[in-house]
């Protein structure tokens, strides 16, 4: 159970203002592509969990707006999942300097992975996210997940690796019929 | 204990690109001779790439929830009206 939440990287009122800034740009882009309002409710959605990782990490380069660079990504993902468009989607210098890491795209059988993982070991996904992915330190995760020691924390970080490889084992779950 | 959380940390360094190139060849040419490290750093990569989904899932679902709301709540009429407008 979290004691605290952790700063989310951008305020809801930041997300929010994107939405009413660059929303509409990409509807009428998914429209002149033949897709309807689902479609781009969903590919926004997924181009802002890529815009706000890439924020975490410090990979923004954005080079004329924020909303010119969610666009981008948002092209970006539409030819991947629709590759016949690719012709029709022009990118200009800076959208074609995007780049989008295969590591965003889950394979397809990823999600069952997940759900296993989130069943049976859900407090270490937690640690390890705000440890990797947050990059919070270990004393703000030891603050968060309600660990007496930042030493107690680093000590279960380790254990959950040992952990999360075991529930996969447990499960008889070959990793290689996910992967490879 | 110790040995062990020191060689995840070593191991992280190496796999999160936070090490010197010379620390990186020393470390990568250590590997090639010990296999326990080798499998560290697989099992690493691998709760790495796992812990990644989980957070991209996670990230999403507060997305989502700030996306009904504004394809619902009244407070956002005129936003609600013109994406109405692009697809009719």
């Amino acid at each position: 159970m979290l004691l605290e939440t952790p700063e989310p990287v951008l305020p809801h009122a930041h997300l929010e203002e994107l939405y009413l800034s660059t929303f509409p740009r990409v509807a009428a882009f998914v429209k002149s592509m033949q897709g309807n309002l689902e479609d781009a409710r969903d590919i926004f959605q997924d181009a802002l969990v890529i815009y706000l990782e890439k924020a975490q990490r410090g990979q923004l380069a954005v080079y004329q707006s924020e909303q010119s660079y969610l666009l981008g990504i948002v092209k970006h993902l539409w030819i991947r999942k629709f590759r016949r468009d690719a012709p029709k989607v022009s990118l200009d210098d800076a959208e074609q300097t995007i780049n989008l890491e295969d590591a965003y795209f889950p394979l397809v059988n990823e999600t069952r992975l997940l759900q296993i993982l989130e069943q049976s070991g859900k407090r270490c996904l937690d640690l390890l996210r705000a440890f990797y992915y947050q990059n919070l330190s270990m004393k703000k995760i030891a603050a968060f997940l309600g660990f007496k020691s930042e030493r107690s924390a680093t000590v279960q970080k380790y254990k959950c690796l040992e952990k999360l490889r075991n529930v996969v084992k447990e499960k008889s779950i070959s990793y290689e019929e996910f992967f490879e | 204990m110790r040995n062990s959380l020191n060689e995840i940390r070593e191991a992280e360094q190496f796999m999160l690109g936070k090490m010197s190139p010379g620390d990186q060849l020393l470390y990568q040419a250590r590997t090639l001779t010990h296999p326990g490290l080798r499998q560290r750093l697989r099992l690493l990569k691998r709760v790495y790439r796992w812990s990644g989904l989980y957070h991209r899932q996670q990230l999403k679902q507060d997305i989502c929830q700030l996306e009904q709301r504004m394809f619902s709540h009244p407070d956002y009429q005129s936003f609600q009206n013109q994406i109405q407008t692009i697809f009719k």
